[in-house]
């Protein structure tokens, strides 16, 4: 996925972060009301200055566990958006994204 | 929540409401075509009051109720879910994420929701609002804030202050009388002189004072308590001076904050130093308080505690603090937009740190308090002290980020364990606990004791595995720590752990550490917790005699300690033991004394797991129709929390439920249990009262066949689990023959041919006996 870059947003320079979260017995239905709620508090959140943009979850049904990335200038900010949006969660993880590049994936 | 009365949880208004009528009606016709009403202004205009007469007039017309939300008092987003859900009378123990709670339990429901001063969080109730409206379809909310939650289908009312005179109008004393300000303002002064009136002579004076406070109900109503004092004359000279810069410019919501600003200083500066100590320092009252908390967190340098008291009912007098009257005591409160300004002077006056502190210490004594007592006869009393303080429970343990005080916090949410559990706190206790020991890496002894307490929540939510590394971690510390207090306290927790994961030898050997700790301490309530929970671990065990023994000796300890939270696991354990053995009798006996003590302790939980259990009795006892109606009231409970029941209990539930159905034909069986669902829960209890519940009768099954022996039982249950004569014999510490010989009397008793037919028989509920060993719905445990 193409993310833009912090000199191209003018948001200094954006980290990646790993929200992690038990979300055992949650139907499809609440998840996506969770992905809704990430993405609409982020939105208010940004207006107000605080630059967090949820870019997608990951989950692992049969654990009820659920991987959320975020960019943000600083994990305290992932922390007010996820409270924000009232999604408990049990580690923020710093993170480096490594995508498959088009030359490692044709080869 | 939302079954029978009550269905709201509105306050009685604090003082008569002055006019309003267009806005009440606007707003009646709002909430009528819109599903979200923003009732907004500054602080100060009577957006709460306003919001409060509105929703009880719609009372009449939403079936399932009006229920308030004050989020004044809330400073983290995170847990507002929390506070909407122990607000609409829900209990919630399933998830850490509430929001499916949430929804589940307003989908079908037409109500609606005040959430009252949303400003400071007003993201967080903008995202939650966006959901449960899209989810909910018959919900609806109204909010009040300084500004929209700008969301969708969002209808705004911008309160106006209360209509004021114009300058230059003629004062004349009947036109002035229409003016809902001028009326305000005449209505509280005659709280304070009876005999004031509105007349010729002074009509111009209060024209002015209402003029000059920009109708603002709030600089109103504390200007009016200046009456007595300035007389309306030198009211209106003294707002001459402080509001000669404000007189100019528009009438704009800019203006009207600078005018309650500028009552509000004027207030202050009427105040002798010592008043204005209390005054802003009462800010870190997030509720309501009472007299000692004053004292305790305000008094001191300048102010003695012993002058606390005089000076408290000061600023009561002239409308500072408000008055929250509490059964026999009184409790006080600042409204939210006067802690706002007492919170800035407090800040400016370089005191906030220091009385934040106090208010933490406070609060953690008094949670410490509470935590000595869990065992004893006063648990009740304290769950109740507990819960008018929960928004300064919150608030301190919400202070708590400075290290040196995060052992204060970690000491109290651990002291609060009860509290958290007993009423259906356990998500936000589990919120505090974790967050404040991500900050605390370092603090063993109070440590491990958090990381007992958070299993211990944990567990009861069914988050086993997390719940199992925290115990484990807990252990560690509290071993390596070497105080023996604490040791015993988190291995019955961990106890509880290694059973949830099926480790019961495990679960035995750290009970029995614990217990041999507790004797040698001669801690007798927690010596009956020990052993309670080594009862539970027999009876899942299968050895009903070993477990009643057991449970017997708790029984006795914990009525000796008063400790009724645990005697009521205790016997409800004995309950399913007799009712196991089959002596119907004691059982039910058991059980309801478990289920009026579980009421007196308001343990929602606790009532429902009763209320099943009789169930099983009657159905038991052939008596059907009772049964199916007890069901019904068991799942309104349930419904109402929300949970279900345990799932160790859910083969006998469902054995109940085949059994009745069977007999009743599904129609009669529907029709009773709806009565029991919509039922007053005394009207079933009264059923108690019935003489004929004396006669227990026998069970259906032994009229229909030749009884089996309690171990005959036993066995068969065991046949009905696949075990073969070996494996029943090693069970039941009796020879592979015996075992045979006890199977081949089941099957001639019961006129079967074969093993599957066992199982049959218990599967289709024994007459509805129990077909499955079990755990006890909640775990038993001492104070951590």
């Amino acid at each position: 996925m193409e993310r833009p870059r912090g000199r191209e947003t003018g948001w200094g320079q954006p980290g990646l972060f790993l929200v992690e979260r038990s979300l055992p017995e949650v139907g499809t239905e609440d998840l996506r009301a969770c992905r809704t709620v990430l993405v609409e508090t982020c939105r208010r959140l940004a207006r107000r200055g605080h630059l967090v943009r949820y870019l997608r979850s990951i989950l692992a049904p049969a654990e009820g566990r659920c991987f959320c990335l975020f960019e943000a200038p600083d994990p305290e900010t992932v922390r007010l958006a996820n409270e924000t949006a009232q999604l408990p969660f049990a580690r923020i993880y710093a993170v480096v994204d490594l995508p498959v590049t088009e030359v490692e994936g044709t080869t | 929540m939302l079954r029978g009365p009550p269905r709201t949880n509105l306050p009685a208004e604090r003082s008569s409401f002055v006019g309003r009528r267009r806005e009440l009606r606007t707003l009646a016709q709002l909430l009528a075509s819109s599903r979200l009403v923003t009732l907004v202004g500054p602080g100060g205009v009577g957006k709460t009051r306003l919001a409060l007469r509105a929703a009880s007039r719609a009372l009449e017309e939403v079936p399932d109720g009006v229920w308030l939300v004050e989020l004044g008092s809330l400073g983290s987003p995170a847990l507002l879910q929390h506070v909407v859900a122990t607000q609409l009378g829900l209990r919630p123990q399933a998830s850490t994420w509430l929001l499916p709670t949430l929804i589940d339990a307003l989908r079908d429901r037409e109500l609606l929701l005040v959430l009252d001063n949303c400003e400071h969080l007003i993201d967080a109730c903008a995202a939650l609002t966006d959901v449960l409206l899209a989810r909910c379809p018959r919900l609806r909310v109204l909010a009040t804030s300084r500004q929209p939650l700008h969301l969708e289908g969002e209808s705004v009312l911008v309160v106006p202050p209360l209509d004021a005179p114009e300058s230059g109008e003629a004062p004349n004393a009947e036109g002035l009388w229409e003016r809902d300000a001028v009326r305000l303002f005449v209505t509280r002064a005659r709280d304070l002189l009876p005999d004031f009136q509105l007349t010729p002579e002074n009509a111009s004076a209060v024209a002015d004072v209402c003029r000059r406070l920009d109708g603002l109900p709030l600089a109103l109503e504390l200007a009016a308590v200046c009456l007595p004092v300035l007389g309306v004359e030198g009211l209106c000279a003294r707002l001459d001076d402080r509001f000669q810069l404000l007189s100019r410019g528009r009438r704009s919501t800019g203006r009207r904050q600078r005018t309650l600003r500028a009552v509000f200083d004027w207030s202050y500066e009427l105040l002798d130093e010592p008043e204005r100590v209390l005054w802003r320092r009462l800010a870190v009252f997030p509720g309501s308080f009472d007299l000692e908390a004053a004292e305790a967190v305000c008094g001191g340098d300048p102010l003695p505690a012993d002058r606390v008291m005089g000076l408290l009912l000061e600023l009561v007098d002239r409308s500072l603090v408000s008055v929250v009257p509490d059964g026999d005591r009184m409790r006080y409160r600042l409204l939210e937009t006067v802690r706002a300004y007492c919170l800035e002077r407090l800040r400016s006056a370089g005191e906030e740190g220091e009385i934040r502190n106090r208010h933490l210490r406070w609060y953690a004594q008094l949670s410490a308090a509470a935590g000595r007592d869990w065992l004893g006869p006063r648990q009740g009393w304290w769950l109740e002290r507990l819960e008018r303080e929960v928004d300064n429970l919150r608030a301190a343990l919400e202070h708590v980020r400075d290290e040196d005080l995060v052992e204060v916090g970690l000491e109290m949410a651990s002291d609060l364990w009860l509290f958290w559990y007993a009423r259906g706190r356990l998500a936000t206790g589990q919120w505090f606990l974790r967050r404040l020991l991500e900050a605390a890496p370092g603090a063993d002894r109070s440590r491990a004791r958090a990381l007992a307490n958070a299993a211990y929540l944990g567990l009861a939510q069914g988050d086993r595995e997390t719940a199992a590394a925290e115990a484990e971690e807990a252990l560690g510390l509290a071993r390596a720590a070497g105080d023996p207090w604490l040791l015993p306290e988190v291995l019955v927790i961990g106890a509880l752990a290694a059973r949830a994961g099926q480790d019961r030898a495990r679960a035995e050997a750290l009970l029995r550490e614990a217990l041999d700790l507790y004797r040698a301490q001669g801690r007798g309530a927690r010596v009956g917790v020990a052993v309670a929970g080594l009862g539970s671990l027999a009876l899942e065990a299968g050895d009903d005699r070993r477990a009643l023994a057991l449970q017997a000796e708790a029984e006795a300890l914990h009525r000796a300690a008063g400790d009724d939270w645990n005697l009521g696991f205790c016997l409800f354990e004995q309950g399913v033991i007799h009712w196991h053995l089959g002596d119907l009798e004691e059982a039910r006996r058991r059980i309801v004394e478990a289920l009026s003590l579980r009421r007196r302790l308001d343990d929602h939980r606790g009532i429902a797991s009763c209320l099943d259990a009789m169930a099983w009795l009657f159905a038991t006892e052939g008596e059907h129709e009772r049964a199916a109606r007890w069901l019904g009231a068991a799942d309104a409970a349930w419904r109402a929390i929300p949970a279900t029941i345990a799932p160790q209990w859910q083969p006998y539930r469902r054995a109940c439920e085949t059994a009745c159905r069977r007999s009743l034909g599904a129609e009669r069986f529907r029709r009773a249990q709806e009565w029991g669902r919509n039922g007053r829960l005394d009207d079933l209890l009264a059923e108690l009262a019935d003489p004929g519940l004396a006669v227990v009768r026998a069970p259906e099954h032994a009229v229909r066949a030749p009884a089996l022996s309690p171990r005959e039982l036993q066995v068969a249950r065991l046949v009905a689990r696949g075990l073969t004569n070996k494996e029943i014999a090693r069970r039941l510490g009796i020879s592979p023959r015996t075992a045979e010989t006890h199977v081949e009397h089941i099957l001639s008793k019961l006129a079967l041919s074969s093993r599957a037919q066992i199982g049959a028989w218990v599967g289709a509920g024994e007459g509805a006996r129990p077909s499955v060993r079990s755990l006890p719905d909640v775990p038993h445990r001492s104070t951590g």
